[in-house]
C-alpha cells in the first residue's frame, strides 16, 4: 500500500479527525533538518515533545513528534547540499481537495513545483514554491484531517502559520487560486494584515515583510507559556534568538528564533 | 424468486461483505498514519536583519 511505510503504527487514539478533509487548514508541519539529533534534543527539551522513530519514503530517518497525546510534527533528516546552501526549515502542509489540480493552478499562477505530487503515508502530497520563493506543502489526507479540537492552541502545539510576503495582495491572489482560500484584510496595530480563511475559519495569515533583506517564507508559530523564557531556553539549547520579545512587537507575545540547524520558528504566547 | 437468483444474490452479498471488510482493514492499517516526510531540496532564503525597532509586526 503506497505511503504505509512506517515501522510501527502510530497511536492516534488521542486525536480526532474530521470525517472528510478540511481544505485550507494547515494539517501537518515537517521540520527538515540537517542535524536530526540536535533537533530532537532541542525540540524535546523546549516543548516537551516525545518522538517515535520511523523512516521516510526516501529511506531517511523521520521522527514523529508528540505533544501529550497528539502528533504535532515530523522531523525529517535531510542530507546537506553539496553547495553548502542550507536546507533546514519548517514546512507547513495545507489541506487541499485535489493535490494534482492545486499544483496545476500553482504553475499556471507563476508558481513552481518543489516536489511533484506523490503518495506518502498521510495521503497524496506535493510542495510548491510561490512566485516570491516561499515553499508550501499541499496534502490530501486519505483519512480526514485533524479536527479543530485536536489542534487547539496550547503550549507545545503549532498554533499559527504566516506568510511573510513582499507583496501581500499578489500573494493573497496566488493562494486564493491555488488553495481556494477566501481572504480578509484587516487593519490592526496601524497596519494591514491579511487572513486566509476557509469554511469561515482563519487558517493562516499574510504579513507584509517587516524586516530588511528577509526572503519571503512561511513561518510556523509554536505555542509557549512565556516567549521570553522560551527564547532564553532556546539559546541555552543551541538555538539563536533572531527577534527577542519586545513590548512594541505584538504586545510582547512573540519571539523569533532559529533552532540549532538554522530552521526559523516563532515562539507565540498562548493562554493556558 | 427462483433458486438461481437467490444463489446469485447470496454470492453478491458475500462479495460486498468481503470488499467492505477489506476496505475497513485497509483503512485501519493506515488510519494511524500521520506525517509526510518529504524533502523539498529548496535552499532557505536570507533571514536578513530583524530589528526590535521595527513597528511593522502588525
Amino acid at each position: 500500500m503506497p505511503g504505509c511505510v512506517s515501522t510501527g503504527t502510530p497511536d492516534t487514539s488521542g486525536m480526532s479527525f474530521s470525517a472528510t478533509p478540511l481544505p485550507g487548514k494547515i494539517v501537518w508541519n515537517d521540520l527538515l533538518t540537517e542535524d536530526l539529533d540536535s533537533a530532537k534534543r532541542f525540540y524535546g527539551e523546549l516543548f516537551g515533545w516525545t518522538f517515535e522513530s520511523t523512516t521516510a519514503a526516501n529511506g531517511r530517518p523521520y521522527l514523529l513528534a508528540r505533544s501529550g497525546t497528539a502528533y504535532v510534527a515530523g522531523l525529517l533528516s535531510v542530507a546537506p547540499r553539496s553547495d553548502g546552501k542550507k536546507l533546514s526549515r519548517w514546512l507547513p502542509y495545507v489541506s487541499v481537495a485535489d493535490v494534482d489540480a492545486a499544483v496545476g493552478r500553482a504553475t499556471q499562477s507563476r508558481g513552481t513545483v518543489a516536489v511533484a505530487a506523490r503518495d506518502v503515508r498521510i495521503g497524496r502530497v506535493a510542495a510548491i514554491v510561490d512566485p516570491e520563493g516561499a515553499v508550501l506543502g499541499l496534502v490530501r489526507s486519505r483519512i480526514g484531517d485533524p479536527d479543530d479540537t485536536t489542534t487547539q492552541a496550547a503550549p507545545g502545539r503549532i498554533v499559527w502559520t504566516e506568510l511573510i510576503s513582499n507583496d501581500p495582495a499578489a500573494a493573497a491572489d496566488f493562494y486564493r487560486s491555488v488553495v481556494g482560500f477566501e481572504t480578509r484584510t484587516i487593519e490592526r496595530r496601524g497596519g494591514r494584515y491579511t487572513k486566509l480563511v476557509a469554511q469561515g475559519v482563519d487558517r493562516a495569515g499574510i504579513l507584509q515583510n517587516p524586516a530588511d533583506q528577509w526572503s519571503p517564507e512561511w513561518l510556523t508559530y509554536l505555542g509557549v507559556d512565556d516567549p521570553a523564557a522560551a527564547a532564553s531556553r532556546a539559546e541555552a539549547l543551541g538555538g539563536r534568538v533572531l527577534l527577542p520579545v519586545s513590548p512594541g512587537i505584538r504586545e510582547g507575545t512573540m519571539a523569533i528564533i532559529a533552532d540549532p540547524s538554522g530552521a526559523v520558528l516563532v515562539l507565540q504566547k498562548v493562554s493556558t | 424468486m427462483n433458486h438461481r437468483a437467490r444463489v446469485l444474490r447470496r454470492y453478491f452479498r458475500a462479495g460486498c461483505t468481503v470488499i467492505l471488510v477489506l476496505s475497513m482493514l485497509s483503512l485501519s492499517s493506515c488510519s494511524g498514519n500521520v506525517g509526510v516526510g518529504v524533502s523539498v531540496g529548496v535552499p532557505v532564503g536570507n533571514h536578513g536583519f530583524m530589528s526590535v525597532g521595527t513597528s511593522r509586526w502588525y
